[in-house]
């Protein structure tokens, strides 16, 4: 099957061949599932020149399935937000750093999904391609969903912790990145030996600005 | 004949190969691992699986005199990178031009969770070998780690049969389902890593640089606290007293261990930030809070949610 969907991309599958892993992909929610990790590794591993013929394929399910496909292409993928995630100025750095925390973070739980339109629901239940789509929650939404800031403290803690005995990686790490204070301070340029100073920028005031805003 | 005596001569080999595989038994292979998992240089692709969603980032590291090199970069969304030199490690968010500076003291980057050999196998958890199969394209050895009970995970580990390094892990829940998954797509074992490889892809000069935010000050304690009820295995492993931002008085934190997971209880005067949620927070993260004798008692931990419910109900001040 595997060998079916990189041929398909390659464009080296013939029109039956292709019409049968289409029909196949509509049948089998399993097969959807076991394509779109099979798109992860792909998109990985050869980069994103794959994403067109990904797309294409995931229109071309969609559209067997009936499912309007017009207003697929603009619903971003998508980072998880976490319930931590900081309102405002949080907002920005917690979207860059939930892309690589994608699955990590639903050690926090992830808000629902918000889908732009109406016509994307049903696509997004039949999409192939393992990223759902939803665009980033509105700041009251994020708001909402926000745990006690005692709670944020106490996991940030027990991370630290239970790294200095042994456990917590990387992963971890990018979930205390994605707890911490929207509201950082630009570092010393003494204090940080890189060899460079830091930049004002658009931070001087402590703040990271959210490019969205 | 010289045909057939060099395919007996190959098959004789294999089955010597394979008897001695075979012959290591599982606490050598997790020794075998934690050698390789601190000596070995690599690059690959890693692809995180967590609730049914993955991700995935290529991974580069060398060791050099005993110093960590890394260079981890996101396939996917805004290219976050984290470059790590020893315990310095910076994350840089490209698309916001910043980095923020932060100091890791463990020793492994990668991976969460693995056992040790250390690991008292047989009290609360057996170690297994189970199979041999193949994952980015190499043999691997599968071992399982299965708890006596439902207060723990599970974990799977593939290691690989040549070096022993772990391909794949998974951590599983007592029904069987799997709670999260790590697994390299491809990688390139002992690879000869060069400096260049492991630079930031970015001119850091015009980004914005972040400090380590602040780390709350911790003093060990002899703490009064104590749970008259722990699951088996777990045990008491480290107490301290924590000013914590937010909080007028200091929290005393408590932190369980079987040698494998780990529970953090946290014993705090009640104050306006009291009304914790208790239950899931989500993947194989659970709490649970209660109030005992005038304070508020939150557990949590990658445990069962049965586990942080247990231990934080059986909190006593003595």
């Amino acid at each position: 099957m595997r060998e079916q969907i990189s041929a398909y991309v390659d464009g080296e599958l013939s029109d039956n061949e292709s019409e049968l892993l289409l029909r196949r992909l509509c049948q089998d929610a399993d097969l959807r599932s076991v394509v779109a990790e099979y798109m992860t590794v792909a998109r990985a591993v050869r980069g994103d020149s794959y994403s067109l013929q990904i797309e294409d394929l995931r229109v071309r399910v969609a559209a067997e399935l009936g499912e309007d496909t017009g207003t697929s292409t603009v619903v971003e993928a998508p980072p998880v937000v976490s319930k931590f995630m900081r309102p405002v100025a949080g907002v920005g750095i917690a979207a860059a750093v939930a892309v690589m925390a994608l699955v990590l973070l639903q050690q926090v739980g992830p808000v629902d999904p918000v889908v732009t339109t109406a016509t994307n629901n049903d696509l997004a239940a039949i999409a192939i391609d393992d990223v759902p789509l939803y665009t980033e929650p509105t700041v009251d939404q994020v708001s909402g969903n926000r745990p006690s800031g005692m709670l944020t403290r106490y996991y940030q803690q027990h991370n630290e912790r239970a790294a200095d005995i042994g456990g917590s990686g990387i992963l971890t790490r990018l979930v205390e990145l994605e707890l911490r204070d929207g509201q950082l301070v630009p570092a010393d340029a003494v204090a940080v030996d890189v060899g460079t100073e830091a930049e004002d920028g658009d931070a001087d005031d402590g703040t990271v600005v959210n490019d969205e805003e | 004949m010289h045909v057939l005596r060099g395919t007996l001569v190959s098959l004789l080999t294999l089955i010597a190969i394979s008897a001695n595989a075979q012959s290591v038994t599982p606490n050598e292979w997790l020794e075998r691992m934690s050698s390789a998992v601190t000596t070995l240089d690599f690059e690959g692709t890693v692809i995180r699986r967590r609730d049914g969603q993955s991700s995935a980032m290529k991974v580069t590291r060398r060791i050099v005199d005993g110093v960590v090199q890394e260079k981890l970069v996101s396939q996917e969304g805004n290219g976050l990178e984290i470059v790590r030199n020893g315990t310095e490690v910076y994350c840089i968010l490209p698309d916001k031009r910043s980095v923020l500076v932060e100091q890791w003291d463990d020793g492994l980057t990668l991976f969460s969770t693995l056992p040790s050999s250390q690991l008292e196998f047989g009290s609360e958890y057996d170690l297994l070998l189970v199979r041999e199969e193949r994952v980015a394209g190499r043999r691997a050895m599968l071992l399982a780690v299965r708890p006596h009970d439902g207060y723990r995970y599970g974990h799977k580990v593939w290691l690989d049969r040549e070096t022993a390094f772990p391909l794949r892990t998974e951590l599983v829940g007592g029904d069987g389902a799997l709670l999260e998954q790590l697994k390299f797509a491809d990688i390139d074992l002992d690879a000869d890593i060069s400096a260049d490889a492991l630079k930031p892809s970015f001119d850091l000069q015009e980004f914005t640089w972040y400090p380590e935010s602040t780390r709350a000050d911790a003093a060990t304690i002899d703490s009064n606290w104590r749970s008259d009820d722990l699951p088996a295995g777990f045990r008491l492993v480290s107490a301290s007293e924590e000013a914590l931002e937010g909080s007028d008085s200091p929290v005393v934190h408590l932190m369980y261990s079987d040698g494998l997971a780990s529970v953090s209880v946290f014993v705090a005067e009640p104050g306006d930030d009291q009304n914790l949620p208790g239950g899931l927070l989500g993947g194989p993260s659970n709490m649970h809070s209660v109030e005992s004798d005038g304070y508020l008692v939150t557990a949590m931990g990658e445990v069962p949610p049965a586990t942080v419910r247990r231990i934080a109900v059986s909190m006593r001040r003595q």
